[in-house]
């Protein structure tokens, strides 16, 4: 079993939903989105994070706008759209209860229930 | 020193090393490459570059010159490089449930099991022409499609099993979008192309000279001419050096082999593409094979994360009929996309095939015209056509203009074409083709015109006539030709002098023609008279006449011989216009007439029309010309025989067996020669004659009554106007008249 691998797996699967919270809070083009992730200890490629909100805004979770920019040429805004907004509250569930079971998997037994 | 270009990305001009540029260039095909199956690529790619640029202005605003190979890298790891980009391993077995994700569709069995082994049998939709089969089972073995898709070729063409296989693989087997797992591949190169680019792209993988692929495609073809070509030098045409089928063959394979090629590599376009056709390393490449499946991974990750639990439960039960489902759909609307682009590039290649051909034909077409005008310009035929047939300036310019025009311009455009083609030369102006169209148009018009010239040059006949009077009454006339026959000189080396020359000649300054015909008619009176007419054509009335008039020919009356030329000249000065002589001699009734053999030999009357045709109608805007029967000598009369004219007009043999078989209706027997259907005996003759002789007394007679009828009224009339004396004195005259009448 190969560790990174695994490991990136982990990452993979949380980082749609990373992402969607980071842009709900506002709308965001992708520098920014990934300044905010490395903040918070989350590292993406600018080349990994690309595809994805082109996915995401082809399936109808994104939306974006042009905004022009005093230092070149205009920049795409990223916002949830209505669907990627119940998208979002349905992984937030999935990942509660994923979180939750993994914390409790992974106490100390004199804490498990 | 370091060269330093701009460049434009994203709409930023930004001053770039030309080392970090290339750097650039690389990554951004590798993206291309990475992303090539995903569904917003182009956007992606945009928005990495837009991206990049941002980072570059930035370091460029600092300060800096241009970008370095050292700021490109820091750029590009920061936008990330390929393999940092998130792996995700597909062994991990989580299976697309859903089945809808863009772009990948597995099998039935890795739904059901969720296992996709590495290394397993896929149809390569990255790399396809018709399924992507051959890429498929290439990508399983390692190695270039290219030889994949050659087997087929030579499976299909050799057993047709080959169809059949590949028709079961690309509805069974599964497709993905596959990696490439190879480096070097065979491609066609656009950058050094003749026709299809074959050669080039050959050269490149094995990194030899293009021409010699061409040689060896071409070699059977040129080898097939050189032979044919030494053979015909030894040999002389009709035999063959080696049979024409062994390279025949072989011509046809290797054709067909280029043209299998030509279909199957694929044309390397993006720099990426001409980097591996030469086989250069790209690591970005390998690393990607590993990266690549991981994406589709995530794609079918993204809707499974949200349905996994609820479809897993049904995967097994669906999978059955979805097998069914899908797969035959996918087939279908693959078919239908795929026959499009196969139309598409068989009906290109077919399309070029086509070109090819029609060129090849029409080239040769007009070389062939070419090398008749060459031929006409400088051998002899040129000379005799400015002598004797144009006349004047204006003729001459035409004629030649029109045909240097009208052959020479297609040969020289083809010409033009094919070096430019082969040289591979860019038009450099689209006017030379309107010069070249309109030179041709030019050349229609002179030809055209020509034509007219030369059918005014012959509108007018006119004929001088000539009479040759016998000195003493004659009762005998002999025929001859006592002058040589007219034979060919051989000025003119193309004129075969094998064949039969006799009655004509040709030298720079004349040309000699046999062209006399006798004709043989009644005289009126008890002599013997000659007339010889000479007719020829022109422009006007006036210079047909003088033509007429040129022509000399010898016609002597010698005791009682009348001696004939053997022929006339025409000199370049009147030119060839249709000159004629006759000569018309008429036999008294109950003389006699003799021909001897020398006319045979000597004169050769040219003609014109059809062989069988003994009767020419000459009677073009003249006159009152009007020769309806010639006397054809080798056919109707035999030479020394003493003919005897008689009352009818015809030519009589008192001794032998009357004339045989003509061919021809007979006409009345006024004074004309006559020609008779069909085999005669006497009987018909005689019965034909005595026919005549009835019809000629019934005719008499009929006059006879007339003048009797005449004569009463006038005997009436005189009994009436008895008081008038003088009146009777007016009618005196008319018994003379009547005497008269009576033949």
């Amino acid at each position: 079993m190969n560790i990174e691998n695994t490991q990136s797996q982990m990452r993979k699967g949380i980082l749609e939903f990373c992402i969607l919270s980071i842009i709900r809070r506002g709308e965001a083009y992708p520098s920014d989105i990934v300044e905010e992730m490395k903040a918070a200890g989350m590292q993406i490629l600018e080349g990994t994070l690309y595809p994805l909100l082109t996915r995401l805004k082809n399936a109808e979770m994104l939306t974006y706008r042009w905004v022009e920019s005093s230092s070149g040429p205009p920049r795409k805004y990223f916002s949830l759209t209505e669907k990627g907004n119940a998208f979002y509250h349905e992984l937030e569930e999935t990942w509660k209860e994923l979180s939750f079971a993994v914390n409790t998997l992974t106490a100390p037994k004199d804490t498990q229930l | 020193m370091k060269k330093i270009i701009n460049i434009n990305l994203s709409g930023r001009v930004i001053p770039i090393e030309d080392a970090a540029y290339e750097s650039l260039q690389r990554y951004i095909e590798s993206l291309r490459r990475y992303f090539a199956a995903e569904e917003g690529r182009d956007e992606i790619i945009n928005d990495i570059e837009s991206r990049i640029a941002e980072l570059m202005h930035d370091k460029v605003k600092k300060g800096a010159a241009a970008v370095t190979e050292a700021d490109m890298e820091s750029i590009i790891n920061t936008m990330g490089r390929l393999e940092d980009f998130e792996e995700v391993d597909g062994d991990s077995g989580t299976a697309s449930a859903a089945g809808a994700s863009a772009g990948t569709t597995d099998s039935a069995f890795t739904r059901v099991t969720g296992v996709k082994p590495r290394g397993r049998l896929y149809r390569d939709t990255n790399d396809k022409i018709l399924g992507g089969v051959c890429s498929g089972i290439a990508h399983y073995f390692g190695i270039d499609p290219a030889i994949v898709r050659i087997i087929l070729a030579i499976l299909v063409f050799g057993a047709g099993t080959g169809i059949f296989l590949y028709l079961l693989l690309w509805v069974f087997v599964p497709k993905r979008p596959l990696e490439p797992t190879i480096s070097k591949r065979f491609f066609r190169n656009p950058e050094d192309r003749i026709i299809g680019g074959v050669c080039g792209g050959l050269a490149a993988y094995f990194n030899k000279d293009a021409w010699t692929f061409r040689l060896i495609f071409l070699a059977p073809v040129l080898l097939n001419i050189l032979l044919e070509v030494l053979s015909a030098i030894f040999n002389g045409f009709g035999h063959h050096f080696f049979p024409g089928f062994v390279f025949g063959s072989f011509t046809g394979t290797f054709f067909i082999g280029y043209v299998v090629l030509w279909i199957i590599l694929p044309e390397a376009r993006s720099n990426f593409e001409k980097m591996e056709m030469r086989g250069e390393n790209v690591d970005v490449h390998k690393i990607r094979e590993n990266v690549k499946s991981e994406i589709e991974s995530l794609k079918g990750h993204t809707q499974q994360f949200a349905n996994e639990v609820k479809d897993q439960a049904r995967a097994f039960g669906r999978s059955a009929s979805e097998f069914a489902g899908t797969r035959g759909r996918t087939f279908a609307s693959e078919v239908g996309a795929t026959s499009r682009t196969v139309v598409h590039r068989t009906g290109s290649v077919i399309g070029t095939i086509v070109k090819a051909f029609v060129i090849f034909v029409v080239g040769s077409i007009a070389f062939a015209f070419f090398a008749v005008v060459i031929a006409l310009m400088f051998t002899g035929v040129g000379d005799i056509a400015n002598n004797f047939f144009l006349e004047n300036g204006l003729q001459k310019f035409l004629g030649w203009a029109g045909l240097l025009l009208f052959f020479g311009v297609p040969f020289m455009a083809l010409v033009t074409w094919l070096t430019r083609r082969i040289m591979k030369v860019r038009s450099q102006s689209h006017y030379l083709g309107w010069i070249f169209g309109s030179l041709w148009v030019i050349g229609i018009l002179c030809v055209g015109l020509f034509a007219g010239s030369m059918f005014k040059s012959f509108r007018f006949s006119r004929q001088a006539e000539s009479n040759v009077v016998p000195a003493a009454a004659l009762n005998h006339l002999n025929v001859t030709v006592s002058e040589p026959e007219i034979r060919y000189s051989g000025y003119y080396s193309f004129i075969n002098m094998d064949g039969d020359n006799g009655g004509w000649d040709v030298n720079e300054d004349s040309m000699f023609l046999s062209n006399v015909h006798l004709v043989i008619n009644k005289s009126n009176d008890d002599q013997y008279h000659v007339k010889m007419t000479r007719g020829a054509s022109g422009m006007d009335a006036r210079r047909a006449e003088q033509r007429a008039g040129a022509i000399q020919y010898p016609v002597f009356l010698q005791d009682s011989t009348l001696n004939l030329g053997s022929g006339f000249a025409i000199s370049r000065n009147d030119k060839f216009r249709n000159q004629e002589v006759y000569v018309e001699i008429q036999v008294p009734v109950g003389k006699s007439i003799r021909f001897d053999q020398s006319i045979n030999e000597r004169l050769h009357p040219v003609r014109f029309n059809s062989r069988y045709n003994n009767r020419r109608r000459y009677d073009r805007d003249f006159d009152d010309f009007n020769w309806e029967n010639e006397v054809a000598l080798n056919e109707h009369i035999q030479a020394g025989v003493r003919y005897v004219m008689d009352a009818s007009g015809d030519l009589v043999d008192p001794v032998g067996p009357r004339y045989n078989t003509s061919d021809t209706t007979a006409i009345d027997g006024q004074g004309r020669y006559e020609y008779r259907r069909g085999t005669s005996d006497s009987l018909q003759r005689s019965i034909d004659e005595k026919e005549r002789q009835l019809e000629r007394e019934r005719r008499d007679l009929e006059e006879l009554r007339n003048r009797e009828q005449e004569k009463r009224d006038q005997d009436e009339r005189e009994r009436n106007r008895r008081p008038e004396p003088e009146a009777r004195q007016t009618y005196a005259p008319m018994p003379n008249a009547t005497e008269s009448l009576i033949i």
